[in-house]
């Protein structure tokens, strides 16, 4: 296992009589994608701006790319890149200007600006965009401007909060293909989202409550302790589940078979279970897989953190 | 039979904010108790759309009624008897949630006793209940829309128009705003606009808009039928890999990890039929263990209708 680019251990923050954090510990892998998830009021923001180096911590550790960001705030901010939901755009001046701008701030000018811009730029398909006034760009390509800008330095971590609110769903397809994109490209994200089904983009998926880590975990193991598991629908030739059942038995299914067809159900869709449903299909069956949504964890995850 | 006019009535509505056409001529006619939800690209007009029913902007149009009354003459008392929650939170922050609520009855020249009931079961349904004295402006994002629903749904309006009204809420309170408009059901011709996409499934029926017009009016059912896509799933224990292997194949327009499986679209114009698909993607250099003809999901068909009818 490689070591961890943001390692956080005993993460609080009160503000008065009031925690907002509360001993939160988290450990992110470079070049993940990690989903920060949470309710409205739950402390998602201001773990972020604790983790950026924007707010001190009450108590706690944050070491980010081998940096203590509490004792040294500053140090963290070439490493990082970060954006809202509210893109910091300056509304009168163009796209372009604005990348130039920013581009100052962090040291890029010349012909290394040109060239990183112009990669950025054909990339996030902003060509169009770029004479426009930043206040008269639409919603999707604000946002995609936002990330070309939080990415321009080369971050080794971006920070994206909230970053497909409002959004329609083609430019939050398009969003997500350029995050991957990133991922792959060995940049770490760190992503907060009210849209439960983004978190199965993500490698990781972090749940906070009460400013309180009450999940933490890959989405398939999330899926695994909180929803009724996978749903399968086989249609099967006449023998081909009885051939099948002691393989489908020994990867975790149980089914219900009426005449020619079978509903499976398993808690979890590991190798063993695909190899199974392969023989399955292998042997002429028809498999229809469900997959439980993310939005149906968060809510069990929910219910039973306010049973407790 | 009476003939009931319809609630709302646009033949060629326009609406233009100096050089930009926000809409460019609707034609719609939309009665009885149900909720639409009004979908569309960014920029498509949603918004525009929702502020002119609520008498709020300036229109030109052949026609433009709405609860009988025409936008282009006096809308004051449209503005009375609709019930709009626009995009930002607009409520006096200072004020407590009970007295917003106080101050909207008063507006409506809501007796108190009726107030004290009305109020009662809002509080309650939003769970709003325990935070009565706190000032609006230091609820959560979920508690804030809550309350703005609560002040709009308090006159018992004819008619209930959300912008984007779960925008940055969390799945919980999308929750218990969704029940409050099921409990509508039936009372109330609703008008909604959201982006997330279970929402926009469970409405009766979608008014789908791009460029300021009128693409398609509804029920999901229809306009998921109507999509020519075809949807794939590959199951392997490598998604994005199979994603990727799967976009080399000529006739995929798109291709997405999704959990466990990748998300294949193939558009009906260029598929070489499912069964050729099927073996195509059980062949692909990447780990496929199962593949399936998925049924056509909001998603797709969102993304296919704002493509247009020419791929």
């Amino acid at each position: 296992m490689s070591a961890p680019i943001i390692a956080v251990r005993g993460l609080t923050k009160r503000f008065g009589q009031f925690t907002a954090v509360d001993h939160l510990a988290l450990r992110v892998d470079p070049g993940t994608i990690f989903a920060f998830l949470g309710a409205n009021g739950s402390g998602k923001s201001t773990t972020i701006r604790m983790l950026i180096g924007l707010l001190r911590p009450t108590e706690g550790e944050i070491e980010l790319d081998g940096v203590d960001v509490i004792r040294e705030p500053r140090r963290v901010r070439d490493r990082i890149g970060y954006m809202g939901q509210k893109v910091s755009l300056y509304q009168g001046l163009s796209l372009r200007e604005n990348v130039e701008f920013y581009a100052g701030l962090v040291g890029l000018a010349g012909a290394e600006l040109e060239r990183r811009w112009g990669a950025l730029r054909e990339r996030f398909a902003l060509g169009d965009a770029e004479r426009e006034h930043a206040g008269n760009l639409p919603a999707g390509v604000r946002q995609r401007a936002g990330l070309a800008l939080a990415t321009l330095h080369h971050p080794r971590v971006l920070f994206l909060d909230e970053p497909t609110a409002g959004v329609d769903v083609h430019n939050r397809a398009v969003f997500w293909d350029l995050i991957q994109e990133e991922a792959a490209a060995g940049v770490t994200v760190f992503v907060t989202t009210h849209f439960l089904e983004e978190a199965d983009y993500c490698d990781w998926a972090a749940f906070i409550d009460a400013g309180r880590l009450i999940a933490n975990a890959a989405p398939e193991e999330l899926r695994r302790r909180y929803s009724p598991g996978y749903r399968v629908r086989v249609e099967v030739p006449p023998g081909g589940l009885a051939a099948a059942a002691s393989a489908l038995r020994s990867a975790g299914f149980t089914w219900q078979a009426e005449d020619g067809t079978a509903e499976l159900s398993t808690p979890t869709l590991d190798a063993g279970a695909l190899a199974a449903l392969e023989r399955l299909t292998d042997a002429g069956a028809r498999v229809h897989i469900e997959q439980p949504a993310l939005a149906d964890v968060f809510r069990q995850l929910v219910a039973e953190q306010r049973r407790a | 039979m009476i003939d009931v006019p319809p609630t709302i009535a646009l033949r060629g509505l326009r609406k233009r904010f100096g050089e930009r056409v926000a809409l460019d001529g609707v034609d719609l006619m939309l009665g009885g108790a149900q909720l639409v939800g009004v979908v569309g690209p960014d920029g498509a007009g949603k918004t525009t759309l929702l502020r002119a029913l609520a008498g709020l902007l300036e229109v030109e149009a052949e026609e433009a009624r709405v609860l009988g009354y025409d936008l282009r003459g006096d809308v004051r008392e449209l503005k009375r008897e609709v019930g709009y929650v626009p995009q930002a939170f607009s409520l006096p922050r200072d004020l407590s949630v009970i007295e917003n609520l106080r101050f909207t009855a008063r507006l409506h020249q809501i007796d108190t006793h009726e107030l004290e009931r009305r109020a009662a079961e809002l509080l309650q349904r939003t769970g709003l209940a325990p935070f009565t004295d706190r000032p609006a402006g230091a609820l959560s994002g979920g508690m804030k829309q809550k309350l703005a629903l609560s002040c709009a749904l308090l006159p018992d309006p004819a008619l209930l128009l959300l912008d984007e009204p779960t925008a940055g809420v969390d799945v919980v309170a999308r929750d218990e705003i969704w029940a409050m408009l099921h409990a509508r059901r039936g009372a109330t011709l609703i008008l909604i606009s959201t982006s997330y996409l279970d929402e926009v499934a469970s409405c009766e029926r979608l008014l789908y808009l791009d460029a300021g017009r009128v693409v398609a009016l509804g029920t999901p059912e229809e306009l998921r039928t109507r999509v020519a896509l075809e949807l794939y799933r590959a199951w392997g224990d490598d998604p994005r890999a199979i994603a990727r292997a799967a976009r080399a194949l000529p006739y995929v327009d798109d291709a997405r990890a999704v959990g466990r499986f990748a998300r294949i679209e193939v558009h009906r114009a260029r598929t070489p039929g499912a069964a050729h698909v099927l073996r195509d993607l059980a062949a692909l250099p990447a780990d496929v263990r199962v593949a399936e003809r998925a049924p056509v999901d909001m998603e797709a068909t969102l993304l296919e209708l704002a493509r247009g009818p020419n791929p």
